[in-house]
């Protein structure tokens, strides 16, 4: 490869590495301020607040930063605001490295983004099943009944998903195409 | 829009080293997680630590207690697998572990800056895009907070509820709108990361050398929860 070529394939990745990172902490803040928001107006966790801009960031961002956000964005809340508290921080946490990780790798791949959507929304819903059904049966609970409570108590919030994110990701998708 | 996890006062364990905190916190959890169901003393030993540490930090323990109050539910979801299947241990042991470990992550937060709990991250060898992560997370947090606030109030001036799906559209255009400026605004700081030489991660703010009396301190209080764990094992 020549030289320039070389050289401005290199200035590339940085700009786009510094992009990615910048929207992958603007969205880690983000998936600490909409809680609160919602919590304002009186929407409770029923309305998934912090899945929104992880889910964001799966459908945005490469693999790596989009995982990384989804392990982040509980921690760094339970940091700075001391919610959601330490045990069910760790839940949290991988269920929306799931939600970001499989929007973010399905779209890798060149799915569709109507294919990668629903795909990690549904993945994320059998890992909260599991980890809810787990920690349940751990508290002594009939096994099952907290994993389908929780999947359930979520459906609002799955359906603001499907809502409000498609129209991000495909005014970002417009936006950078027109740029490159 | 929120109140800081971080409590300013000047205290012995507000002035210890944050590398010597943080430690001391995964040791502690590690501890909980270990300990015996069966030991009654133990776990009060477990708790006399933290209260301890709560006289050394001077914050009032009533305000850490209201901070691991979201914890309680998990207390009342383990009463009520008690009375479903009679075994009361099992569920009150996990209950009584996740109080614990909230009430010393809560201990830590109010006694630790952010920076520099990355930066004891960063001691830790946490990998440098975590960090990085959280440093801009940092920073954009009271830029989007404001944002928030503002939003917050149009929409408690045009009514401020939600008993309508029609509300409930309005709502959602409003979390667009502020996903949207977010992501203009990232553009931005891109450009200026670039402007500024950014190549790959962002540099933390190091922390002074670490003292050798803060690695004894480390040692001795790994020590005295590995002594604590096999004295009560028997």
């Amino acid at each position: 490869m020549h030289p320039d070529a070389a050289r401005e394939e290199s200035a590339r990745e940085n700009l786009t590495a510094a992009r990615e990172m910048a929207l992958g902490g603007l969205f880690c803040a983000l998936g600490i301020v909409v809680p609160i928001l919602f919590h304002a107006v009186g929407l409770g966790r029923v309305f998934l607040p912090m899945h929104l801009p992880v889910l964001a960031a799966g459908m945005l961002l490469r693999p790596r930063i989009a995982l990384s956000v989804g392990i982040l964005t509980p921690w760094a809340s339970m940091l700075l605001t001391g919610m959601p508290p330490f045990p069910l921080v760790i839940l949290l946490s991988l269920e929306l490295a799931a939600l970001a990780g499989t929007a973010s790798i399905l779209l890798a791949v060149r799915l569709p983004w109507l294919v990668a959507l629903p795909a990690a929304i549904m993945i994320r819903c059998l890992l909260t099943w599991l980890l809810t059904s787990l920690f349940g049966g751990a508290l002594g609970l009939p096994l099952q009944a907290a994993g389908w409570a929780a999947v359930l108590s979520g459906l609002p919030g799955i359906l603001l998903q499907i809502v409000c994110v498609p129209p991000i990701f495909l005014t970002i998708q417009a936006r950078r195409r027109a740029f490159s | 829009m929120w109140s800081q996890p971080y409590i300013e006062t000047s205290s012995l364990l507000h002035r210890c080293d944050p590398r010597l905190k943080t430690v001391g916190t995964l040791l502690y959890i590690i501890a909980v997680a270990a300990a015996r169901p069966r030991s009654p003393v133990l776990w009060m030993l477990l708790s006399a630590i933290l209260l301890c540490l709560t006289l050394c930090a001077n914050i009032p323990l009533t305000l850490l207690l209201r901070r691991i109050a979201p914890v309680l539910w998990l207390v009342g979801l383990a009463v009520l697998g008690g009375l479903l299947t009679g075994e009361w241990e099992r569920g009150l042991t996990l209950s009584m572990r996740c109080l614990l470990c909230a009430y010393g992550v809560a201990l830590l937060s109010a006694t630790t800056r952010f920076l520099d709990l990355i930066a004891s991250l960063q001691w830790m060898r946490t990998p440098s895009l975590f960090l990085s992560l959280l440093l801009l997370t940092h920073r954009y947090l009271s830029v989007l907070s404001e944002e928030a606030v503002r939003m917050r109030r149009a929409w408690q001036s045009r009514g401020g509820a939600i008993n309508s799906v029609r509300a409930l559209i309005a709502f959602s255009r409003l979390i667009h709108a502020l996903l949207w400026r977010s992501v203009e605004r990232s553009e931005r700081i891109a450009n200026a990361m670039i402007s500024r030489g950014f190549e790959e991660r962002l540099p933390v703010r190091p922390l002074a050398p670490l003292r050798p009396s803060a690695l004894l301190w480390m040692a001795a209080f790994g020590g005295a929860l590995i002594l604590l764990l096999a004295g009560t094992s028997r």
